[in-house]
C-alpha cells in the first residue's frame, strides 16, 4: 500500500479531510480495493480510542440545539462547505463541537456496533444558504460487527454504500433493502465487494427508517421482495 | 503530533482550526497528523 494512500484513509477515518479530498477519496474508494482495505484498517485503530474516553451521554436537546445553530449559520451563510473562516470564533466552536459528537457517535457505532448511528453532517449547497442534512446507517449483524457503512443522502435520492466485511455465500448475491417506517421492504440492489452508489427506492422517507441485507438467488430476489434470510440490519438515524 | 491525532479525534478540529491552535502553517499539522497517525500506527503493529 503507497503511503500516499494510507495517509488519505487515515485522514478519512480521522476526519481531518477538507470536503473536496473527502469527495475525491470516496470516489476512490468506489473503484479501489487498496483504498477500501485502508480505511477498514484504519477504522479498526482508531476506533479503540473511543474507549479511552467513556461512554458521554449527549443532553436530550442536543440535536435540537445543533439544528438551531446551523440554521442560524446557514441563514447568514453562503458558503459552498463546511469550512469555517479562521477569524469565525462561534463557527469554529460550534462546527468542532458537531463534529467532535459526530466522531464520538462513529467511534461508538464502530466498536458497540449492532446498529446504526448517525452522523451529524451538514453541508451548505451554494448559493441557498440552507443546510442540507447527510445520514449513516452503520449496517451489521446481531452480534455488533458492523457489515456495511451506507451514507444516505435524501437530497440526491441516493446512498453511498461502503462494504466493511460483508459476506456473500458462494452462489448466492447480497441485496440492500429499505425499509421505511411500517412499510414493506423496497429493493436498493444488489451489493459486491466494493463501494456502490445505490438509488433511494421512489417516494423513500428516511425517517424512522432502517437498511437490511437478506441473502438472495444468484442475481437478486425473484419476487421484489426479500425471500432469503436478513443477515444485516441498521437502521438510519435523523442527523 | 499526539495531539493533534487526539484533538481531531475527540474534538472534530478540521486541520485549520488545529493549524489555528497550534500557530502553525496548515501544511506542518498535516505533516504531524501523518507522523502521528504513522507513530500510531507502528506502535499497534509491534504489540501484536
Amino acid at each position: 500500500m503507497s503511503d500516499d494512500l494510507d495517509m488519505l484513509a487515515a485522514e478519512y477515518v480521522l476526519g481531518t479531510l477538507d470536503p473536496a479530498e473527502r469527495a475525491g477519496f470516496e470516489r476512490r474508494l468506489a473503484g479501489s480495493e487498496p483504498a477500501r482495505r485502508a480505511v477498514e484498517e484504519w477504522s479498526r485503530r482508531l476506533g479503540p480510542l473511543a474507549l479511552a474516553s467513556g461512554d458521554v451521554e449527549p443532553p436530550a436537546d442536543m440535536w435540537n440545539r445543533i439544528e438551531e445553530r446551523i440554521a442560524s449559520h446557514g441563514r447568514t451563510d453562503n458558503r459552498v462547505a463546511p469550512v469555517v473562516a479562521a477569524n469565525d470564533d462561534r463557527a469554529d466552536e460550534f462546527q468542532r463541537s458537531a463534529r467532535g459528537w459526530r466522531r464520538a457517535f462513529i467511534a461508538a457505532a464502530a466498536l458497540a456496533a449492532s446498529f446504526a448511528v448517525f452522523i451529524a453532517h451538514r453541508e451548505w449547497p451554494g448559493g441557498n444558504g440552507l443546510e442540507r442534512a447527510s445520514y449513516v446507517a452503520i449496517v451489521g449483524q446481531k452480534d455488533g460487527r458492523p457489515a456495511l457503512i451506507v451514507n444516505v443522502d435524501p437530497a440526491s435520492k441516493s446512498a453511498f454504500v461502503i462494504p466493511v466485511s460483508a459476506e456473500t455465500p458462494p452462489g448466492r448475491s447480497l441485496e440492500l433493502w429499505f425499509i421505511g417506517g411500517g412499510e414493506k421492504p423496497k429493493p436498493m440492489g444488489l451489493l459486491g465487494a466494493q463501494p456502490v452508489r445505490l438509488t433511494l427506492p421512489p417516494g423513500a422517507r428516511v425517517e424512522n427508517a432502517s437498511l437490511a441485507v437478506s441473502v438472495e438467488p444468484e442475481g437478486g430476489s425473484p419476487t421484489g421482495s426479500p425471500t432469503g434470510p436478513v443477515i444485516y440490519s441498521g437502521q438510519i438515524v435523523k442527523s | 503530533m499526539r495531539d493533534c491525532v487526539l484533538l481531531a479525534y475527540y474534538e472534530g478540529y478540521s486541520r485549520e482550526e488545529l493549524a489555528n491552535r497550534f500557530g502553525r502553517p496548515v501544511n506542518t499539522i498535516k505533516t504531524w497528523l501523518h507522523r502521528g497517525l504513522a507513530a500510531l500506527k507502528t506502535c499497534l503493529e509491534t504489540q501484536r
